[in-house]
């Protein structure tokens, strides 16, 4: 669709905004990050895969079903080759026909002869949509002749199919049509040009026919989930979890073994070796590795059995024959499992916690007398180093929130640049600015640089009625700013030309009320400056006499007037070009500077970086005051000759430091949820598979969750080095490496058309796993940074997008099956 | 079983075979105990069975109970891949947890132990800025190297491996000095008694001397396996993963001339400030030094090497330095063309004389007034700093009239040059000329105009704290 | 579909059929029926003659291959008309790992039933099926008989309108059989109506006011019990306290109006009979143990058992 790029790329003139909207609802590429925060973006990706698999799997069983019944003619006995089997047949020989003819075509081997002017693997290209189409009316036409082979609602919803594929092809032809008119060519569009438009347009009309699909189901799903009753859920779930606990014994199994696992630490997490800052990242990230494994296996285990145990010892029939409908049951079975999941999950987390605060606390208290004793000794710079050790271990037991601002270099001549020197360290994501020179690295809070497109969210705004603490000076300062800001602003939209008379008289009473506003905060804050004034006085007059005793006194006193210094943290590695001097580290200086009040004196500081380390330093909370949550803070090396690397993450205002453990339990919510789609999986497997199969699949989604997203996310994007499952087999025997083109024999000619016809089924593979990994949150606790409410909400947003299809699926198929079978 | 037999013949015959059944499994058994036997044996010779009960890794243990087998090599290759993914992320801790996994489950692979030990000890300790978090990772790559020794008691490379990461990762990296500070103060609380000498069991201060006691293990290992195994430990012993060079082998001088080198490293590094903050011992300490090391280089040269074409002639190399032995005739051609050859390839003669020459006292005294001279250089007291010189200079003239091969080696040009240097330059300060008899005139000509730092002294290379006291006698 | 009937079947036929949609049994043909309120009916044949399956197609535990059945005048597959019925399936099918209460309790949920009124109605139906002493007990550890009694306790636990009930007398004792029909004829007086299918003719002839005959999935006989047991030409005269001489004159009175006398003899009382007395009396006199009477040396001809 090279014309329908130019839109992409953002051109001048853009399409009508109802043909944008219906071109971001057809792709499932396309998305809007804008609304909600990215959150609709995301539902609307959810629902569009959504969509295609209802519609592909309406029109898989409406095909089946078609082809059952056409099996049983009238006489009764089977009949193999009729209509529907031949068309199967052809359809798929063709398609094959057409890989292999258009990788002939592109192998060059032998030249493909045209016929009436078009190549023949286009012309199969033709004949299979034509097959393609009459499939689907034979489809949708079965709903209409039988009366029992569909409802009212069938017939209205392949109509609503209809509906949708002219809508795609109109949308196409609106999108070509607008895109003729710009660039001005008129007369009758060409019929290759037909060709294409029919085809992205039954594209696009198959995701809005998945929309719609997707419409009937969940409205379908909706009447049901109207007459669930609490009363039967609580019954069904009861059920389950006293099964579970009599009769496997799930839960006592599940926390011997962790307890046993806690009592063993040391063979596996064992080793002094540790070091002291990393010992709770460690421990975190194994303990809730195991609690993650124990649960799912416990899952792996229970869900996809209780289905088919049910049915092969026929409890289900005197529990369907009760007023209780599918969805009920399904739903009771998940809610009964993640019950049982949240008490053991609950159980083994308070005990990790308690176990990961004793072994960290001991470490930090024995490096503390560490330290205490080196320093009796007179060895400071090792009582230094455990000080050091200790605090770093310290910071990590807690739940900081950070704020992180938009990273920009400027290189040794001043110019700026977005990325620093490259040192040729094989991670990309840090780069270098060089020291004793004019480079420097500088992060911008508060506001988002225009020209990379980069957009502004909560993360990068100083929380400023946090961060300064009400009542201070710089707290009162603040707010007179503020309301000297809304006077300016209120003042220029005054002075605008045409003004209507109502908008005028709004602004001017809004205005006599912020005057008052300003006037009210003056009167506050002359007594706090006066008092602080005296203060710094009286301290002034002391430090003269050299009286300290009631000075520190005076000095408390007077911090009390001012909100607390802010903490900046920062992580740097350090690059020498030379060994400079013997066992002292690089210094660098960090300038603090409030970008909305020039008039502010800047904040430097200077201070030793050491590698890998997390550096803390303070700025005084003063440089906020009238900030609107922005900053800058600009980082420079000043050790000549060597380089200091950093990527934007590495720097960070500290909004906030909360308690490790409120920290920990929201860490548990990513194993939680990690259960509950391995549940819905098992749940979902076992309405029509018997339990072995199902706990195999169970088994299977649960390990290619964790391993293989990563493999199917670099097949999705780039496709993998190498050709397809087939081309690689064929490489794998010949021993040849990945990058040599294999010589064109018809073998491997076979075998590229194989993989034509196979990969696009792969990459979709990727909607279809669900991604396990991505629910973790623990390595978030690991490293002592809080789970913010935002990143929680998205987990569950996440963990259900997959629950919920996942139990509708299972619901419909449960539906449809005779229990009795 | 004829049909229709009478009940009680098929009581009769199920009892047969009931005892058939017993017979056999008691032979069975019987038959275990033999091979048990045989097998225990097989693995001692070849290394590879779990020394002895309290040595068992529970952890290792139950990960090869869970992989069962086959499986195991296929987690070891993941994990291994894992593990460089994670260096080049400089996840370096991560790291560290990956091949600790590894070696659980490959206790016996010891390529495994060779290369991460050296990547911990070398490559990850490097990227690290701090001198202490340098020492750190050198120190658990170290402790690595000795796990793997500890499952692999057999195995010479190891031990040899270990050896050299303490000489020479902590005694000639860049920050030297500070790291053997470091070394010095270890306190060892996580008690890997990591400074333990093996051959005399308790801890010393100084890496070289713990080196020199690694490498003298791993040369006794080799003596032993050489009397017991002999030829074997050529041919017939199948390691897990046989290493092409593996060290050891009969004619493997490098093996066997680092406790020489070690012990004279020592002594070097104890007329020096080679310990951060740390004086200087010379008198009798340093000049036992200096003799144990001539000890150790003579015993070097006594040794036997089978020569490299026909192993059954002997080669010494002390034979190089001792004119008359060396013309005898019992020697043949072919054993003085390998004695020279291999003498100039260990630059033996050097070696021993140097070792003879620093080991009497004019030598030890020299090397004091040096050190006094430069320090009074240092603190501007150049009177003293000239007359110190100038009797160093006197003694060390005298004593390099008797050792001549030492004499004549450059490295020795170049350190004489560098203090007569040093004494012109304090005697400029004090308003004198050289005069023109000036001893090594022609070595001062050579290095006059490029001043050379020694790296592994304080006073050339770091600022000082507090004035040094004055050079102690005491031992350290 | 008349005005108070409860079932109604029309055409209803099922086909088992492989994965492959290749039909393998005709399980059912073409069944018409009809079930009033407040009747018994049962349902009989052979094993595999398709009684299962109808009761199933009438549950909605099967799909119907041709035709359609209403109960209650709703489709099989309409879940809110459960609330009016209670099932008993062949095998008792419950949860082996809850307890009789549980199990009740569990079942009693699914339906419109206030607590306080569940609680009460669930120990109703223990002491009812006589399951008050092992109630704790776990179902995995009740006998045959046992289950079938807690299986029926669960299908009338709702105090349906509608009673289908699976064989309920199989694996019971004469003293439980004896009691299901009490109950289910108790049922009938309550107006309810009860759908049995089985193949104990004795316990069905006694209590089902319609009975339907199916053989191979066929609807052979239908029709009130009464009707179809008449023998037609057998009229049957029950006598007291006739001395054997008379019965020769009987004979001829019954040869001169052209009858035949097939048979002549004292009827004897049946097993289960003999049996129930045998126990309810030892209720009454535990501990005395009365010797059967050909052990003990007792005149000849005593009186038969009453």
């Amino acid at each position: 669709m090279p014309w329908l790029s130019l839109w992409a790329q953002g051109t001048t003139v853009t399409l009508p905004s109802w043909i944008q909207w219906m071109i971001v609802w057809a792709d499932p590429q396309f998305t809007d990050a804008r609304l909600l925060g990215g959150f609709f973006g995301g539902f609307m990706t959810w629902s569009k895969l959504l969509g295609l698999f209802c519609l592909i799997s309406w029109l898989g069983t409406r095909f089946f079903n078609l082809f059952l019944r056409s099996q049983q003619s009238r006489s009764g006995q089977s009949v193999v080759l009729n209509l529907p089997v031949i068309g199967l047949l052809l359809f798929v020989g063709i398609a094959i026909l057409t890989a292999f003819l258009s990788i002939v075509q592109q192998a060059a081997v032998f030249p493909i002869p045209l016929i009436a002017g078009y190549p023949i693997p286009a012309l199969l290209v033709g004949i299979e949509f034509l097959l393609g189409f009459l499939a689907l009316e034979a489809v949708m036409w079965s709903s209409y002749r039988r009366p029992q082979g569909g409802s009212a609602s069938q017939r209205g919803l392949a109509l609503g199919v209809h509906a949708a594929l002219a809508a795609g092809v109109f949308v196409i032809y609106k999108a070509f049509e607008f895109n003729r008119n710009v660039r001005g060519l008129k007369g009758s569009i060409a019929s290759q040009d037909w060709q294409l438009i029919l085809t992205d347009g039954l594209r696009y009309g198959a995701t809005y026919a998945g929309l719609v699909v997707l419409a009937y189901f969940a409205l379908g799903m909706f009447k049901e989930a109207l007459s669930v009753r609490w009363r039967r859920l609580y019954s069904i779930a009861w059920q389950t979890v006293l099964d579970a606990v009599r009769r496997m014994w799930a839960p006592w199994v599940v926390l011997v073994l962790f307890v046993l696992f806690l009592a063993f630490t040391n063979w596996f997490l064992g080793g002094p070796g540790t070091r002291t800052p990393e010992l709770a990242r460690r421990y975190i990230e194994t303990l809730s590795w195991v609690s993650s494994l124990l649960l799912s296996l416990m899952i792996l285990l229970l869900a996809p059995m209780s289905l088919p145990t049910d049915i092969r010892t026929q409890v289900i029939y005197t529990i369907t024959t009760k007023p209780v409908n599918r969805l009920e049951l399904i739903w009771g079975r998940l809610i009964g499992y993640m019950g049982l999941i949240t008490a053991v999950l609950l159980v083994m987390g308070l005990v990790s916690m308690f176990f990961v605060e004793r072994v960290v606390n001991s470490r930090i208290s024995t490096t503390r007398e560490q330290a205490v004793a080196s320093r009796e000794v007179g060895k400071l710079d090792d009582a230094r180093r455990s000080e050091e050790q200790a605090a770093q271990l310290e910071n990590k037991m807690s739940a900081r929130v950070p704020v992180f601002g938009f990273l920009s270099f400027t290189d040794s001549r001043g110019k700026a640049r977005r990325k620093g020197i490259d040192v040729g360290q094989e991670q990309k994501l840090r780069s270098h600015i060089e020291g004793a020179s004019a480079s420097k690295a500088s992060w911008r809070f508060g506001q988002a640089p225009q020209k990379e497109g980069r957009t502004l969210t909560a993360e990068n705004v100083l929380p400023i009625e946090r961060l300064l603490k009400p009542g201070t000076l710089e707290a009162v300062e603040d707010s007179l700013f503020r309301a000297r800001y809304d006077q300016a602003q209120i003042k220029m939209n005054l002075e605008a030309p045409n003004l209507k008379g109502s908008e005028r008289r709004r602004l001017e009473d809004r205005l006599t009320k912020v005057d008052s506003e300003v006037k009210r905060i003056q009167a506050e804050l002359e007594p706090i400056q006066k008092q602080e004034r005296d203060l710094r006085e009286q301290i002034q007059k002391l430090e003269g006499a050299g009286k300290s005793a009631d000075l520190t006194s005076l000095r408390a006193e007077r911090d009390k007037l001012h909100s607390p210094p802010i903490p900046v943290e920062m992580v740097f590695n350090v690059f020498r070009t030379s060994k400079g001097e013997l066992g002292e580290a690089v210094r660098a200086s960090m300038v603090v500077s409030n970008p909305l009040r020039p008039d502010l004196e800047l904040h430097r500081s200077v201070f030793p970086v050491i590698e890998y380390y997390t550096i803390r330093r303070f700025f005084p909370s003063r440089m906020l005051v009238g900030s609107m949550g922005q900053l800058a803070i600009e980082i420079q090396c000043i050790t000549p000759s060597q380089f200091i690397g950093m990527s934007e993450k590495d720097l960070y205002v500290l909004s906030n430091q909360g308690s490790f453990r409120t920290n920990y339990i929201a860490g548990l919510t990513g194993v939680w949820l990690q259960a509950l789609v391995i549940t819905s999986v098992g749940l979902f497997a076992g309405t029509f598979l018997s339990w072995s199969v199902a706990f195999l699949l169970t088994l299977a989604v649960f390990v290619f969750g964790q391993l293989a997203i990563g493999f199917l996310d670099q097949f999705n994007q780039m496709g993998v080095v190498g050709g397809g499952p087939f081309e690689s087999l064929i490489r794998l025997l010949t021993h040849e490496n990945l990058q040599s083109n294999l010589a064109s024999t018809p073998a491997v000619m076979a075998a590229k058309s194989f993989d034509l016809f196979l990969t696009p089924i792969l990459t979709r593979l990727i909607y279809v796993i669900p991604n396990i990994s991505a629910l973790d949150v623990s390595n978030q606790v690991a490293l002592g940074f809080a789970v913010t409410t935002p990143t929680l909400i998205g987990q569950v947003l996440l963990g259900l997008g997959y629950a919920l299809p996942l139990t509708a699926f299972a619901y419909y198929i449960f539906k449809n099956r005779e229990i009795a079978a | 079983m004829s049909t229709g037999s009478s009940p009680k013949s098929t009581a009769q015959t199920s009892r047969t075979r009931q005892l058939v059944y017993a017979l056999g499994i008691v032979l069975i058994f019987g038959a275990m105990w033999p091979y048990t036997e045989w097998l225990q044996r097989r693995k001692v010779d070849a290394d590879l069975g779990e020394a002895s009960i309290g040595q068992i890794d529970g952890g290792s243990f139950l990960l090869k109970l869970a992989m069962i087998g086959g499986f195991r090599g296929v987690v070891a290759d993941v994990l291994w891949n894992d593990s460089i993914e994670l260096q080049k992320q400089q996840e370096w801790d991560k790291l560290k947890e990956k091949v600790d996994f590894i070696t659980k489950l490959q206790p016996h692979f010891l390529s495994v132990w060779t290369f991460q030990g050296w990547n911990l000890a070398y490559n990850v300790a490097v990227e690290w800025d701090d001198p202490a978090d340098k020492y750190t990772w050198i120190k658990n790559g170290i402790t690595f190297l000795r796990q793997g020794v500890e499952k692999n008691r057999r195995s010479p490379d190891l031990i040899w491996d270990t050896a050299w990461t303490y000489y020479h990762k902590i005694g000639f990296s860049d920050e030297a000095i500070i790291l053997r500070r470091l070394f010095y103060d270890d306190r060892d609380l996580e008690g890997l008694n990591f400074k333990i000498d093996p051959i005399t069991q308790e801890p010393r201060d100084d890496n070289f001397l713990v080196s020199k006691g690694w490498y003298t293990r791993a040369i006794r290992l080799v003596d032993e396996g050489v009397q017991r195994m002999d030829s074997r430990l050529e041919g017939e012993v199948q390691y897990v993963d046989k290493m092409p060079d593996r060290k050891g082998r009969p004619g493997d001088l490098n093996f066997r001339v680092m406790p020489a080198h070690a012990q004279t490293r020592y002594a070097l590094s104890l007329e020096k400030m080679s310990v951060k903050d740390l004086t200087p011992t010379f008198g009798d300490v340093a000049q036992a030094e200096w003799d144990h090391a001539n000890r150790d280089w003579k015993e070097f040269g006594e040794y036997e090497f089978p020569a490299f074409n026909n192993p059954d002639e002997k080669i010494q190399l002390d034979l190089s330095t001792d004119k008359e032995r060396f013309k005898s005739p019992e020697l043949s051609d072919n054993q003085r063309y390998w004695v020279n050859r291999w003498a100039d390839q260990m630059n033996y003669r050097y070696w021993k004389d140097k070792t003879d020459a620093e080991r009497e006292m004019t030598g030890v005294l020299a090397r004091q007034d040096f050190y006094e001279g430069t320090v009074a250089l240092k603190e501007a007291r150049f009177r003293d700093s000239v007359t110190k010189y100038q009797e160093g200079i006197n003694r060390w003239q005298d004593l390099l009239e008797r050792h001549t091969v030492y004499r004549d080696d450059d490295l020795n040009k170049r350190d004489t040059g560098e203090i007569v240097r040093r004494y012109v330059f304090a005697l400029k300060q004090v308003g004198e000329t050289p005069p023109d008899d000036l001893p090594f005139k022609e070595l001062y000509e050579g290095v006059k105009n490029e001043p050379f730092r020694d790296p592994f002294d304080q006073l050339d290379m770091m600022k000082l704290k507090e004035a040094p006291k004055s050079a102690a006698a005491g031992s350290r | 579909m008349g005005s108070n009937s409860i079932i109604e079947t029309r055409n209803l036929s099922k086909v088992y059929k492989d994965f492959w949609g290749r039909p393998k049994v005709q399980a059912l043909k073409a069944l018409d029926l009809e079930v009033k309120q407040g009747e018994i009916f049962g349902v009989l044949g052979p094993n595999g003659s398709g009684k299962t399956t109808t009761i199933k197609l009438l549950l909605g535990l099967l799909f119907p291959s041709e035709g359609e059945a209403l109960i209650f005048g709703e489709p099989t597959t309409n879940v809110a008309k459960n609330e009016r019925i209670g099932y008993l399936p062949e095998e008792t099918y419950l949860y082996k790992y809850l307890n009789a209460e549980e199990t009740l309790h569990f079942y009693g949920r699914l339906f419109k039933i206030p607590s306080r009124e569940r609680t009460k109605r669930v120990h109703e139906l223990i002491d009812l099926v006589g399951l008050t002493r092992s109630k704790h007990r776990q179902l995995r550890e009740y006998s045959k008989g046992m289950q079938r009694r807690i299986g029926l306790a669960q299908a009338l636990i709702n105090q349906p309108e509608l009673v289908l009930l699976d064989e309920p007398t199989s694996g019971l004792d004469p003293i439980g059989t004896d009691e299901i029909k009490k109950l289910i004829v108790d049922l009938r007086r309550q107006g309810k109506t009860v759908v049995l299918s089985g193949h104990l003719l004795a316990d069905m002839q006694d209590i089902c006011d319609r009975i339907a005959i199916l053989h191979h999935g066929e609807l052979r006989e239908i029709g009130k019990v009464s009707d179809l047991l008449t023998v037609q030409d057998i009229t049957q005269i029950k006598v007291k306290d006739l001395p054997e001489s008379a019965w020769e004159e009987i004979r001829g009175v019954v040869s001169r109006h052209g009858g035949e006398v097939v048979d002549v003899g004292r009827p004897t009382t049946t097993l289960e009979e003999l049996f129930l007395r045998i126990v309810t009396e030892s209720d009454k006199y535990p501990g005395r143990r009365r010797i059967a009477a050909d052990q003990q040396p007792t005149p000849a001809g005593s009186p038969g058992p009453k």
